[in-house]
């Protein structure tokens, strides 16, 4: 590579550096902590495709994302959760199994869906983001469900 | 009427475009279609980038699903297309310009989302889009600057030889 070409591209990774500080200081994300009054429901679809509720509680957290969360009542024993992948990849972890119910079939289904009617986020943009870049807020109540349709 | 030759052209380069994106989907928002579409422009025939961005956008949809952004890919790339049109007298063959025009297409993708957002659901539901998404833009920038400052001039002279050979070969022109 020429070493013109080499700066240019420096150069523009330190405007990206810089754009990413302006952005952070600019839109600070707000993060409440503290004690939090959280309501998790569980649904999970049966065969006449009806949707049971196996899990409805408000729970106490500190956590600040929806994974903390999850992993916190996986944790306390409250609710069993496995989640893959890593929270630095692209689009943070999945969720893959609650109580066991497993997703099996990426392809078609069923999987573990999730969304809120109250969390600021998730209603600002009309769809809740990756668990790891879901931000909780006290009094938020999360839905989840184990279902082929969405 | 568009020659059989210009069709098969167009699902073929759609095509590769999409192959493109998915390949790269794993890295969220470094894609080559902005470079892909540059170079359509500028040396295809009048009015084939559009029908490669209609179709590209179908195609789209058939892999992810259709939902309210196939709508959004439908103007935006074609809104590339049409800046394309008209910054080309300006940047002519200067990899420095495309690449800065790519990299200012990049950090506003987001915004033009945004503006479909805010007239579906809304201005705070666009506002809300576009902050979430700043620093995806901002990703967005500097790998469409470093993609075409590095690849604009090998790629289009390849493109700009094969198209030239395949116009002696059938003659493509209208």
């Amino acid at each position: 590579m020429h070493k013109k070409t080499f700066l240019k591209i420096a150069l523009a990774l330190i405007v990206a550096i810089g754009l990413v500080f302006a952005v952070k200081a600019l839109f600070p994300t707000q993060i409440e902590v503290g004690k939090k009054t959280i309501q998790i429901t569980v649904l999970v679809q049966q065969d006449d495709g009806s949707m049971k509720t196996i899990f409805d509680q408000s729970v106490k957290t500190d956590a600040e994302y929806l994974a903390d969360l999850l992993l916190e009542l996986n944790d306390n024993s409250v609710l069993s959760v496995t989640l893959a992948g890593e929270a630095t990849d692209p689009y943070g972890r999945s969720l893959i199994a609650i109580n066991n119910i497993e997703i099996t079939n990426w392809e078609a289904g069923p999987w573990w869906l999730y969304n809120s009617d109250n969390n600021p986020d998730c209603v600002a943009v009309g769809y809740c983001s990756g668990i790891d870049s879901c931000p909780v807020y006290d009094g938020d109540v999360f839905v989840f469900s184990y279902t082929s349709t969405y | 009427m568009r020659s059989v030759i210009q069709i098969v052209i167009i699902g073929m380069l759609a095509s590769l475009t999409l192959a493109s994106q998915v390949i790269m989907s794993f890295l969220p928002n470094v894609e080559l279609v902005t470079l892909l579409m540059i170079i359509y422009t500028i040396s295809l025939p009048k009015g084939n980038a559009f029908f490669i961005v209609i179709t590209f956008t179908i195609l789209e949809g058939l892999i992810w699903g259709f939902g309210d952004w196939v709508f959004g890919y439908f103007w935006i790339w074609s809104l590339l297309v049409l800046l394309t049109v008209l910054f080309k007298p300006l940047i002519k063959d200067n990899s420095d310009g495309w690449a800065i025009f790519a990299g200012s297409w990049g950090l506003i993708f987001g915004l033009l989302f945004a503006i479909q957002w805010a007239v579906l659901y809304g201005i705070t539901a666009g506002y809300a889009y576009w902050i979430k998404g700043l620093l995806f833009d901002i990703i967005h920038m500097v790998s469409n600057y470093i993609i075409v400052l590095l690849l604009y001039k090998p790629i289009s002279k390849q493109f700009y030889k094969l198209y030239d050979r395949l116009e002696g070969s059938y003659g493509t022109h209208n």
